[in-house]
Order: structure tokens, then C-alpha cells, then sequence
């Protein structure tokens, strides 16, 4: 009997622990940066920084992120507690998504539960740790025109007008 | 009497309208626009060149110093072609203001009348030609200046960049002053 409710006793103080030991609440904050520069780049990347506070101050491990498809860990820094970092690259530009693309995030317990489904549905039934979006504005290839071309063509259009108006006068 | 007193007059007046010489605030004026537009070129050499002014500031000097010397010199030129073409040109016109500002006054003899338009003749072709001289030598130094700087010397060092385009441009603005057509 005693050792029964020994048992009992230690299998429920260890589940209060496990609960303690997870991040209630969490608040996501982001900040990314991307490629924007087309001209003088063949490929895309992004680098997004997420920032987790939680409101038992508990971090999760790891961080895992579903981006396009694909679960990955996130990267941590030792310094930079709380901090989760997600790198993206594409081979070309198009491939990376223009505007806000949505990235799920998954802490052990939920990654574990995902891990252990079988089908897609049951995949995306599983309800993640968090959703944040990222936002890439796109990579341009700049102006059509270069700029000092039209630089030139306003300063010559200028002096056109001052030459015709000289030749009047000298006329 | 009379005519020993105004007869200095009429000549100041008409030294001053076939002089080459510029008073002290038209030369100020020219000087001040010329070391301006001079100087503009510096930022696009620093920012678009990178050509850093701790490294060329010699170069910058230089450059900027001949440039606003012959700017100078260009504006002082193109002013006195202008000024008489102007004058001509502005003769009618002022002739009718005098006219009508001297139609009510009974004491006025023809000779003040007549000075009267000779120096307004004089301020109007002085002060036109003047602005047109700095705004015609400015835009064409400037559109010489972008073209050899970005078309020409585009792949030349900095250095020869800059002083090959400062100097010609400056070159140009002076030899094209001179011209009459």
C-alpha cells in the first residue's frame, strides 16, 4: 500500500515537473533580412531571428521551424538566450516567396507528436507551438534605366533650352 | 556748364556698358557660383567613385580650384557677348518705360531723358546677362561633366576620372565662352 502510493505520489510530482519544465504562453517576436538585390546576386537567401519570451520564463530546448514544407531546427546562440535563428536560401530568386510567408514553430513536445504522425492530415491537425510570419519585399533588379542616363538626358534637355534661348539672342 | 558735368557721366556710362570689367558684386556673384558648381562634382567623386577626401583632397583642391577659376573666367565672357545682343534687344522696351515715366514731367529736357535710358539699358543687359551667363555655362559644364565622368572616363582609375573630366569639362565651358554663334 505504502509503496503504491509512493508511486503514485513520485509519477504525479515528476508530470507537475515536466509541466513546469515546459513555456506557457509563449510571445514571439521577428526580425528577418533578405536578399533584395537582384542584379548582382544569382540566388535568394533570408535570415529570420526569433525572439521567444515565455511567461514562466522557461525556454524551449529547441526550436523547431516548418518552413515551406520542411521541419528544421533552429539554430541558438549561448550568448543570446531566448534567441532562435532560421536560415533560408532558394537557388533562384523567384523561388523564394515574395510578401509574408507563414513559418510554424515547434518545441520538443509538439515536434515529437508530429514526428509520430502517419498522414498529411494528421500532420497538420497537430497544433504547433507557435506561427509567426516572415516578410521578404522581394529582390529587384533596380531601375530600367540607369541613373545616370537620365541624369544626362534632364542636364542635356537644360542645356538645350539655354542654347536655343542664346541663339536667340545672339541671333 | 551743364554739358562739362554730364559729359564724365556719359562716359562712365559708356566705359562702363563696352567694358570687359565686372564690377565688385558681379565678380563676387560669378565667384561664388563658380567655387559652388566647382565643389558639387566632389560629392559625386566621394559617394559614386568612392574617391575618399582624406586620400585626394589634394586632387580635390586642385581641381576644384582650376575649375573655378575658368568658370569664372567663362562667365565674365559669355556676360559682355551678351550684354550688348541684350541691350538691343531690351532698347524698345525701355524705351517706352522712360517715356512714360517721363510723359508727366514737364521739367525733364531729352538729355536727362536719354541718360535716364542708357542706364536703365545698362542695368537690365548687365543683370540678364549676367544670370543667363551662370545659368547657360553652369548646365552645360554640368551635363559635360556627367557624360566624360560616367560614359567616357567610366573605366579609367578615379584619379584619372576626375581629373580628366573635371579639366575638360572645365576646358569646354571656357573655349565655348568665347564664341559668338
Amino acid at each position: 500500500m505504502l509503496c503504491l502510493s509512493s508511486t503514485i505520489f513520485t509519477f504525479l510530482a515528476l508530470l507537475a515537473f515536466a509541466k513546469g519544465e515546459n513555456c506557457e504562453s509563449p510571445q514571439f517576436k521577428i526580425t528577418s533580412y533578405s536578399t533584395k538585390d537582384a542584379r548582382l546576386t544569382a540566388e535568394s537567401a533570408a535570415q529570420v531571428e526569433i525572439t521567444v519570451k515565455c511567461k514562466n520564463g522557461k525556454q524551449p530546448s529547441t526550436l523547431y521551424a516548418d518552413i515551406n514544407g520542411q521541419v528544421v531546427p533552429c539554430a541558438q546562440s549561448a550568448g543570446s538566450p531566448g534567441k532562435y535563428y532560421l536560415g533560408v536560401s532558394a537557388a533562384t530568386h523567384k523561388q523564394l516567396a515574395k510578401g509574408r510567408t507563414s513559418v510554424k514553430l515547434y518545441d520538443d513536445d509538439t515536434y515529437s507528436t508530429l514526428r509520430k504522425t502517419r498522414t498529411d492530415d494528421a500532420a497538420k491537425a497537430v497544433k504547433p507551438f507557435g506561427e509567426v510570419d516572415f516578410y521578404h519585399p522581394g529582390a529587384s533588379f533596380g531601375p530600367w534605366l540607369p541613373s545616370e542616363f537620365i541624369a544626362v538626358i534632364g542636364f542635356g534637355l537644360v542645356w538645350w533650352a539655354a542654347y536655343r534661348e542664346r541663339s536667340k539672342i545672339l541671333a | 556748364m551743364s554739358n562739362q558735368r554730364s559729359a564724365p557721366r556719359d562716359d562712365d556710362l559708356l566705359l562702363q556698358d563696352f567694358s570687359r570689367n565686372v564690377t565688385n558684386k558681379a565678380w563676387a556673384l560669378f565667384f561664388g557660383n563658380a567655387a559652388i558648381v566647382s565643389a558639387i562634382p566632389l560629392w559625386l567623386f566621394w559617394r559614386i567613385h568612392q574617391m575618399e577626401i582624406t586620400s585626394y583632397f589634394i586632387h580635390f583642391i586642385i581641381g576644384t580650384a582650376i575649375s573655378t577659376y575658368f568658370l569664372n573666367s567663362a562667365y565674365q565672357n559669355m556676360k559682355f557677348i551678351l550684354k550688348h545682343k541684350i541691350a538691343q534687344k531690351r532698347e524698345e522696351a525701355i524705351n517706352r518705360e522712360i517715356t512714360k515715366l517721363f510723359a508727366n514731367d514737364k521739367n525733364a529736357n531729352k538729355k536727362d531723358k536719354d541718360d535716364r535710358i542708357l542706364a536703365r539699358k545698362n542695368e537690365v543687359a548687365d543683370f540678364e546677362a549676367t544670370t543667363f551667363s551662370i545659368f547657360y555655362n553652369n548646365a552645360f559644364y554640368l551635363v559635360c561633366l556627367i557624360v566624360l565622368s560616367f560614359f567616357v572616363f567610366k573605366n579609367f582609375s578615379p584619379t584619372v576620372n576626375y581629373l580628366f573630366s573635371v579639366g575638360l569639362s572645365t576646358a569646354m565651358v571656357f573655349l565655348f565662352s568665347t564664341g559668338e554663334k
